[in-house]
């Protein structure tokens, strides 16, 4: 199995598990409860062709892409400046640790009272991933090597050194890390909240739709759905991730 | 102007340093010796300002600049030889002139007298320890250089890990870039303070 190229072991693996979902699907034995793998393939294909299909993963995406993104911008200001400030830390981190105690439905529900229905996902996305970012950006700077900063203040090196030179290197795999677990969360808070809320477009409500009218095939294709783009989405993100740092290198060279 | 005056400085229960007083020359090399733990390390870093006296003070003039090669590397593992040694200039200015090509010029210069010519745009992370090494001392070295050259530079054990080979010309290329400078230099090894203008012996 070591010496397998990854794309083939990732093959032999998916084919392993889709064959469980077979024999689970052969036991049940009702289409209502467990659909087959193959309708379900079939069933992906058949609403990639309509026009809602798209609508429904384009607005999905777009409000998942809104709040996370969000959540990173705000996520490293606020890891920056409660790291640099400790009283900020001391006066942001019950939020943060009130926003990770409470459940994702409470906020959704909570949410109905003060925004418009379209605005609730991005904004449950945004309050699920924004307490990631910020503690891993936070980890990230106060663990940075205390020697390196040293260096730079006997060297009197100008702060935009210090940040892109010291900082930026050794926070990026601690960002990383909240971006992979931050992208999955997302996807998981919003299309809670899309389920929720309802809104015209949207994964969560042809999900909510799949339920009402008992069409496990359609739960399950949408269930696959959300998973593919949810990890080509990772996969992007890192991969994005990984080549601003090599530019940074470069130009740095 | 460094005037150690009355320091004492404790870890924990231990004192390091107890009342120790000494002043350095405006210029020269001062071979700072002493047996392990006596606190040659805490003394520079006290005149670095990296650590605070529990007691007396450090007086340094205010037209000091330092540079320095500390007990680590300190480098910027993803950053080329190049890069670090000519930190020093990056994002300085002489009015609207940047100083970071004359800095690199002069990084060029110092690494190549050092034997690294051939690893100028080698990230430090992949350079060997005695190579890493010469890439801190040639930082601290093109800080000596140009025109905002600091004026005093602290090593301490600078030529510690390097061979044989390299010892005695590194120390000669440092010893080139200090001269009419203040050098103070931390050492265990009785040769390498040869040729100190003063030798200041911890006890």
């Amino acid at each position: 199995m070591k010496k397998l190229p990854k794309i083939v072991k990732i093959i032999i693996v998916a084919a392993i598990w889709i064959a469980i979902w077979e024999i689970v699907y052969l036991i049940v034995g009702k289409e209502l409860i467990v659909p087959s793998p193959l309708q379900v393939f079939v069933r992906i294909f058949t609403l990639a062709g309509t026009g809602i299909f798209w609508a429904n993963v384009g607005k999905s995406l777009l409000r998942i892409l809104i709040g996370f993104l969000l959540a990173i911008v705000i996520g490293v200001i606020v890891g920056m400046a409660t790291a640099k400030f400790a009283f900020l830390d001391s006066f942001l981190t019950p939020a943060a640790k009130v926003i990770r105690a409470t459940p994702v439905a409470s906020f959704i529900i909570l949410l109905f009272v003060f925004a418009a229905k379209n605005h609730i996902p991005v904004i449950t996305v945004f309050l699920m991933v924004l307490p990631v970012v910020w503690a891993n950006v936070y980890e990230g700077i106060k663990s940075t090597d205390k020697q390196l900063l040293q260096m730079a203040g006997v060297f009197h090196l100008p702060s935009g050194t210090v940040f892109g030179k010291i900082y930026v290197p050794q926070v990026l795999p601690f960002f990383t890390a909240a971006v992979k677990t931050g992208i999955g969360l997302a996807w998981k808070a919003g299309i809670a909240a899309e389920v929720i809320v309802n809104p015209k477009y949207g994964i969560g409500t042809a999900i909510h739709d799949s339920k009402v009218y008992l069409e496990t095939t359609d739960l399950f294709a949408w269930t696959v759905v959300i998973i593919i783009i949810s990890m080509i989405l990772e996969k992007l993100l890192v991969r994005l991730i990984g080549k601003l740092q090599k530019n940074t290198e470069k130009d740095a060279a | 102007m460094i005037r150690v005056n009355n320091v004492t400085k404790k870890y924990g229960d231990k004192t390091v340093l107890e009342a120790f007083s000494c002043e350095f020359p405006e210029t020269g090399f001062v071979a700072v010796t002493g047996a392990s733990g006596i606190g040659k390390t805490t003394l520079l870093n006290l005149i670095l300002g990296l650590e605070k006296p529990d007691a007396g003070m450090v007086d340094v003039s205010s037209d000091t600049v330092f540079s320095a090669v500390f007990q680590e590397d300190r480098l910027l593992p993803q950053e080329s030889a190049l890069t670090n040694a000519a930190i020093y200039y990056e994002g300085k200015a002489d009015g609207s002139r940047k100083l970071y090509p004359d800095g690199c010029e002069s990084a060029k210069q110092i690494l190549t007298e050092l034997g690294l010519e051939a690893d100028l745009n080698t990230p430090v992370r992949l350079l060997s320890g005695g190579m890493a090494r010469r890439v801190a001392i040639a930082r601290a070295l093109v800080a000596m250089t140009g025109p905002l050259a600091a004026n005093v530079c602290i090593m301490d054990e600078p030529i510690k890990g390097l061979d044989v080979a390299n010892r005695e010309q590194t120390l000669s290329v440092i010893r080139k870039y200090c001269a009419d400078k203040l050098l103070i230099m931390v050492t265990h090894e009785e040769n390498d303070a040869n040729g100190a203008d003063y030798v200041a012996t911890l006890e």
